[in-house]
């Protein structure tokens, strides 16, 4: 393997732990993730056209590995579920509590839900490559964001109100150029 | 509108101009919703809070003796 293919893998890796952290909630759990998606990644070397950047490439090893994890877990008799149940809705306040109530109200969508909202919302990815790196339909991409973000909203009760929308909010709502 | 497996969400237009994803018609339209309905601009509001809120909270780990150890590991293999 070339050096240059070596850099461009490494610098996915803030990226790559970003992700993984937010998605497993855990950050032992998040970084066995991003160790084993980069040695499946190094061992499988072919399955990435060299020339394009490897970020959708990992992202996709990440993710059918996340999913073997859950499969695992699931046939396991006495797992530890997380109760989607009846979630307590928090407020947001500090800072430092930020990460802690989104955490929890991540950890409380289904997980086909958190990881279209973590792939858009905090990676960034346009709705084409979440459908890739999932291998799902743009679609689906589509309704489960707006799930996951309707959800993830009335977990956080978050207290906006019509005094707080002025119509000339309008020009600072949508995301910067990516 | 592409095709999809699951029902579409009622916001799910709102939620794509949001995220940049709209061609120039399709935006004028979903901006025209916001200039008038009070209760879109609530929802277009929280939904920015929430992804501002999301990024703030996990930022990239880049000056990280773990991130600092994985490169060294990728850059040797």
């Amino acid at each position: 393997m070339t050096m240059q293919a070596k850099r461009a893998i490494a610098g996915e890796i803030p990226r790559l732990r970003r992700y993984a952290r937010a998605l497993c909630g855990s950050d032992t759990e998040a970084d066995d993730l991003v160790q084993e998606t980069l040695a499946r990644g190094l061992a499988n070397l072919q399955s990435w056209s060299v020339g394009e950047s490897p970020r959708k490439w990992l992202f996709s090893i990440l993710h059918n590995h996340y999913v073997d994890q859950i499969r695992k877990a699931a046939r396991r008799p006495h797992h530890l579920s997380i109760d989607n149940g009846d979630a307590t809705p928090v407020a947001i306040v500090a800072d430092a509590g930020i990460r802690r109530d989104l955490d929890r109200g991540l950890q409380a969508l289904p997980a086909e839900q958190r990881q279209v909202l973590l792939l858009v919302g905090l990676e960034g990815m346009s709705y084409a490559e979440a459908a890739q790196v999932l291998d799902i339909p743009i679609g689906t991409v589509m309704s489960r964001l707006a799930r996951a973000r309707e959800r993830l909203r009335v977990l956080m009760a978050c207290d906006i109100g019509p005094a707080d929308v002025p119509p000339g909010i309008l020009s600072t709502l949508q995301r910067s150029q990516r | 509108m592409p095709a999809t497996s699951e029902p579409m969400p009622a916001n799910s237009a709102l939620h794509a101009y949001l995220d940049g994803e709209l061609d120039a018609r399709a935006a004028a339209a979903v901006e025209l919703t916001l200039a008038t309905d009070v209760e879109t601009r609530v929802l277009a509001k929280s939904m920015t809070i929430q992804r501002d809120a999301l990024r703030a909270a996990f930022r990239l780990p880049l000056e990280c003796p773990t991130t600092h150890r994985m490169i060294a590991a990728v850059l040797s293999a």
